[in-house]
């Protein structure tokens, strides 16, 4: 069995991909990337939404094939039959951004999985316990090997999951947006794993579109942008502005200006003791009471699963809450319907767009108006006024800056980050008084990101009151007047823009300050 | 393998395209009208069954599917069959039988009495026949009935039975629960006391009639009681039943028609009623120009013992005939006590 | 109650288990292999009516259990086709299947009764293992050959699910196809063999409940056996050992239902025909709402 306490550089692999082509369909996903990574550096794969970083690591992991272009590893070029497996055995392993966990079984069979064999019965349970034990220790995680990985930390998966790859003898290792998931504090230990991993001779492959990470970590930084390398720089010779302006492709001027409005004093929107769960579990939202003013945008910070999602999905009316008022404008809309909370002004950005936000298979036009389609302009006695929809159609595509061959295509043809803008257009269109926006720029590029956070903020200023769920501190720290962080369903703190800090924030979403 | 195997989709379509095809190809299409001159039109029957396969599932269906084949060939009939019908949809499929012109629509099964109530009254240009007992009449002028003493038929099975077990306990074993079956077994008992008063009678019902497994331990219970005898009426159960009849050496008394062939070793011999007879007599009153709104009762003259094939002594069965011979003449006078489910299955 | 009532009980008890021990086991392989099998009624009745034909047509009954794995086999691979490589939904499928099977065997049955062919097959019994097992099989008499048979594969299932390395891999195939596909296993190649496992199981419950039971068929004979031992997965949690005592429970519920009425309480005779049904709906009941692995029924798209 390949098990390699210590890898050290010589078993490193040096990757080289030559031309590498692939096409979806009439996208070319890739055009021409050639790549070359040395053992033991730690390497920044960045670019935006669509700019092919994940599909060119999956073609060197095996798991697609491409059209063209050759991959050599450790300088021998890989036959046709290169799949995950030959990749693994080649010492490449990937962690992808949703974990390949089983999360009812233990830390120890999880990462003992890949090694085992159909024909292998008895597999030495106690020499792989001890082998596996010692490998853990050796970077530092403290994992329970008998515990169930769904019950432990989404940090501690992560460390599962590269245990799990390190066990399989992997010492060259990609991790797609590895961050996304984590709080600060969580991000900044794997940042000091990684360093830790190259002194032990690894390499490391780092998905990312977060520059700040890509620097801290990152020896050297390769930039994709539209399925194209566009150059690879050491980190000591560049800045982040430089290889920020290398990702897009027009003329951006970093910062979109984003002033606040003065906020009223007046509340639009309070909670009161809202507690949304069910008996014997622990309760989704335990008692959470705030208000937001006119003109206000108000954060709400967490480590994803802490209740944010039932929150909003309470407000919203997508779910019942067991206690508490909500109360709009001085009406207590906690017995109304979803229709009523629409009708009164209240609007919402679903955190998951393709879950809540859009019907994929109907036109972008048809999703545009998805709220209102009971009401004038865009019906009249039950009967859709389709050049309405049109012209509305028209306007969003024009005013979002919307990149559609036409308004009447359906939404799944869109990429993901004009599926938001539409998301976003339908929310803030027609004056809203309360918008819930949940995670409205994840996983978009730069420049949609900078588009929909100028937009939340005219929102604000039109008069609206803004409740911005989002996982990006950075994202609430520019955009809102006061910052919740919530943990295990409570509001444990709450900052006022004066006194951001990126520090106390992660603490408080890891529960350990409350303020 | 690609993503979605576009060519196996259009080749499993095609296969369904051909398979319906066939199916529609395969449909009978309306008789043929008669062709100018022919001398005259056949009679057009038709006869609903509750079951599949009428031909070989329990005594009762098949000794209408005789009376089917009399009407068909000595005759010359049209009798269409319609199978496996749902007893709530009896009413639907005998009223699409008079729509399309039928001139007689046959009932064989008792269950079928509401949906004959139902459907007779809105088409009185149609005969609607029960071929089972019927207490009363459908407000219609064309309803005619074959109704079987039924009770008179359990008595005769009721001295065999008693006469040809040699333990003193004999079994009767129903599908499911319903009044003419307890009545028949009413007779039975009452008859099995009557010429053998130390007799044993123990009663179950399966529950339905053709879960095999379940005959076969119900049928084990009561051999097991010490039945030597076992009376099954039932449907294609009674499969399960000569099991158990034969692991625990008891013979199963069959039902309405001869099932010797169907387990030669395990059969004692059948409580046959003489169906086809009744079929014939529809057909020549029918023919005839006789056949009126009318209940025709069915007695003890269409009633026999199948032959016992040496199952039990020439003593035993001269016995019994000699007792079936005194019942036709009225002889017997066993008294007509009504059991109902409850107390029959008490031991 | 006397012993010899409590033995025939017993026996009672296993005759009506081994076909659930069975459909049970070929629903379970499958579950943890991320695939519902809802097929496996309509495996068991295709392995009902191809136990008693073999058996019929070569005297042998133990031929006729070859004649139900082949079948098993045939119904496994089409299962396999539709629900894992299509993949066309596994309760549609499944259920679709059970009807096609009905069909099937219900003509095939009525072409063989009006073609003169009596379906009175032989019993299994030890019998007819062979004269050099005799001085084994004479101290198994007492258990049905395929009743041991199921015992046998509960006690390896069980053994192989929880305590072996191809164990954990295929429990992993049905928690999280996912990672088992990124651990380099065939998670198509794993269903299917599943699925054909699963199937075989169930035509094996077939074989048991004819040659096992009442050698002969009548149409869709299975009459929902293949739901309860689904219902036996489920109570047991999807292992093997807590699935066995399911199977007993239902087993004795069936066998308690003909007895209870056969003791002549005097109680309506549905009343006790219902017994297993609503033990079966009890005990799913009280389970509540039991998790089991995480992907069945989930199809698995490469890519």
């Amino acid at each position: 069995m390949p098990i390699n306490l210590n890898p050290i550089s010589d078993t490193a692999v040096a990757v080289q991909m030559e031309g590498i082509c692939k096409s979806f369909g009439p996208v070319k996903a890739l055009d021409s990337v050639s790549l070359t990574v040395e053992p033991g550096e730690i390497r920044a794969l960045v670019g935006e939404n669509g700019a092919g970083k994940t599909t060119l690591m999956t073609v060197l992991y095996g798991m697609l094939r491409p059209d063209r272009g050759q991959l050599r590893i450790a300088g021998r070029e890989v036959g046709r039959d290169w799949s995950p497996k030959r990749a693994m055995s080649a010492g490449i392993g990937m962690i992808h951004q949703h974990f390949s966990l089983v999360p009812n079984h233990t830390v120890l069979e999880n990462v003992l999985m890949p090694q085992l064999r159909w024909t292998r019965l008895r597999p030495e349970w106690a020499r792989h316990r001890k082998t596996v034990q010692g490998l853990s220790e050796q970077y530092g995680f403290a994992l329970p090997l008998d515990g169930q990985v769904g019950a432990i930390s989404v940090g501690q998966q992560q460390q599962v999951e590269i245990l799990k790859m390190l066990y399989q003898g992997a010492s060259f290792l990609i991790m797609d947006e590895p961050t996304a998931v984590l709080t600060p504090q969580q991000t900044d230990a794997l940042l000091a794993l990684l360093g830790r991993l190259r002194a032990q001779g690894h390499t490391v492959v780092l998905i990312t579109h977060k520059l700040a990470e890509a620097f801290a970590a990152a020896d050297n930084i390769t930039v994709l942008r539209r399925g194209k390398l566009i150059t690879t720089v050491p980190c000591e010779h560049t800045t982040p502005q430089a290889v920020a302006g290398a990702m897009v492709e027009r003329d951006w001027s970093g910062d979109v200006d984003l002033r606040l409005p003065e906020r009223e004093t007046s509340w639009r929107l309070e909670v009161k003791d809202l507690v949304v769960g069910e008996d014997h579990r622990q309760l989704e939202v335990d008692g959470v009471s705030l208000a937001i003013g006119p003109r206000e945008i108000v954060g709400v910070a967490g480590v994803a699963g802490n209740g944010q999602t039932e929150l909003a999905e309470a407000l919203v009316g997508l779910r019942i809450a067991r206690a508490g008022t909500v109360v709009l404008a001085g009406q207590d809309l906690s017995a109304w319907s979803i229709a009523r909370r629409l009708q009164s002004g209240l609007r919402y950005i679903p955190e998951n767009r393709h879950l809540n936000g859009m019907v994929a298979d109907l036109t972008l036009a048809e999703n545009l108006i998805l709220d209102r389609s009971e009401s004038p302009p865009f019906s009249a006695r039950g009967v859709l006024n389709r050049r309405a929809m049109g012209r509305a159609a028209a306007e969003t595509i024009a005013d979002y800056d919307v990149r559609t061959p036409s308004p009447d295509v359906p939404m799944s043809h869109l990429s993901g980050g004009n599926q938001q803008r539409v998301v976003v257009a339908r929310a803030l269109a027609s004056r809203p008084r309360v918008v819930i926006a949940c995670q409205p720029t994840r996983g978009l590029d730069i420049s949609a990101t900078a588009y929909i956070r100028k937009r939340l903020v005219q929102c604000a200023s039109e008069g609206a009151a803004i409740l911005l769920f989002s996982s990006e501190i950075e994202e609430l720290i520019q955009l809102c007047h006061r910052m919740l962080v919530m943990y295990r369903g409570r509001v444990v703190g709450e900052l006022d823009a004066s006194n951001f800090d990126t520090a106390i924030i992660g603490l408080m979403m890891s529960g350990q300050v409350a303020s | 393998m690609s993503k979605k195997h576009p060519g196996m989709r259009r080749v499993l379509a095609g296969l369904s395209v051909l398979l319906v095809m066939t199916l529609v190809a395969g449909c009978p299409r309306p008789a043929a009208q008669p062709a100018p001159g022919a001398e005259k039109d056949p009679v057009q029957a038709a006869v609903i069954f509750s079951i599949v396969n009428p031909a070989r599932a329990g005594g009762w269906d098949r000794a209408d599917w005789a009376g089917i084949l009399a009407l068909r060939e000595e005759f010359g009939w049209t009798v269409t069959v319609a199978e496996g019908v749902p007893y709530g949809q009896v009413a639907a499929t005998a009223a699409g039988f008079a729509e399309a012109g039928y001139d007689i629509v046959i009932f064989p099964d008792a269950g079928m009495t509401d949906a004959w109530h139902e459907v007779s009254p809105k088409y009185p240009k149609t005969w609607f026949v029960m071929m089972s007992m019927a207490e009363r009449l459908p407000d219609s002028p064309r309803v005619a009935a074959w109704s079987p003493d039924l009770y008179a038929y359990g008595q005769m099975l009721g001295v065999a039975a008693a006469k040809s077990s040699r333990t003193g306990t004999i079994g009767l074993l129903g599908g499911v629960p319903v009044p003419v079956i307890a009545y028949l077994f009413s007779g039975a008992v009452e008859a099995a006391r009557f010429v053998r008063p130390d007799i044993r009678v123990v009663t179950n019902f399966v529950g339905d009639w053709v879960d095999v497994t379940a005959h076969r331990e119900i049928t084990a219970l009561q051999v097991r009681e010490g039945a030597d005898v076992v009376f099954a009426l039932t449907g294609p159960g009674i499969l399960g039943s000569y099991e158990a009849a034969k692991a625990g050496g008891a013979r199963i008394i069959g039902h309405a028609w001869d099932l010797h062939e169907d387990a030669p070793d395990a059969i004692l011999t059948s409580m046959i009623l003489d169906k086809p007879r009744m079929y014939r007599d529809l057909a020549r009153q029918f023919e005839g120009g006789m056949l009126e709104k009318k209940t025709v009762h069915v007695g003890v003259e269409y009633f026999k013992l199948a032959d016992f094939r040496g199952a039990v002594p020439q003593a035993t069965v001269d016995a019994i005939d000699q007792l079936v011979t005194r019942l036709r003449a009225g002889e017997l006078p066993i008294p007509r006590v009504v059991h109902s489910i409850d107390d029959l299955l008490k031991r | 109650m006397e012993l010899d009532w409590w033995l025939d009980f017993l026996l009672a008890v296993l005759r009506a288990a081994t076909p659930l021990l069975f459909c049970a086991l070929g629903v379970l392989a499958c579950e943890r292999a991320g695939i519902l099998n809802i097929g496996v009624e309509g495996s068991m009745l295709a392995g009902a009516l191809a136990a008693v034909l073999g058996a019929v047509f070569t005297g042998n009954p133990w031929l006729g259990v070859a004649a139900a794995i082949l079948t098993g086999l045939l119904a496994g691979l089409v299962l396999a086709g539709m629900t894992v490589y299509l993949p066309a939904d596994q309760i549609a499928t499944g259920i679709a299947f059970n009807l096609v099977s009905i069909g099937v065997t219900s003509f095939i049955y009525r072409l063989l009764v009006e073609g003169g062919v009596r379906l009175m097959a032989p019993s299994l019994n030890w019998g007819q293992a062979g004269g050099w097992l005799e001085p084994l099989t004479a101290r198994l008499a007492i258990i049905p050959p395929l009743t041991l048979l199921a015992l046998i594969l509960v006690i390896g299932v069980q053994v192989l699910l929880f305590s072996t390395g191809p164990g954990l891999l295929w429990r992993s195939v049905g928690e999280s196809a996912r990672a088992a596909h990124a651990a380099g296993l065939s998670v198509l190649r794993v269903r299917s063999l599943a699925l054909l496992g699963g199937s075989v199981l169930g035509a094996l419950g077939g074989a048991a409940l004819t040659l096992g039971w009442v050698p002969t068929f009548v149409d869709n004979m299975t009459m929902g056996r293949g739901f309860i031992g689904l219902a036996a997965v489920y109570f047991g949690r999807w292992r093997p050992d807590l699935m066995f005592f399911a199977c007993l429970l239902f087993g004795a519920g069936e066998a308690l239902a003909f007895r209870a009425q056969a003791m002549g309480a005097g109680l309506n005779p549905y009343y006790y025909l219902m017994l297993p049904y609503v033990l079966t709906l009890a005990a799913v009941a009280i389970v509540g709402m039991a998790m089991g692995p995480r992907d069945a029924g989930k199809p698995f798209l490469r890519g």
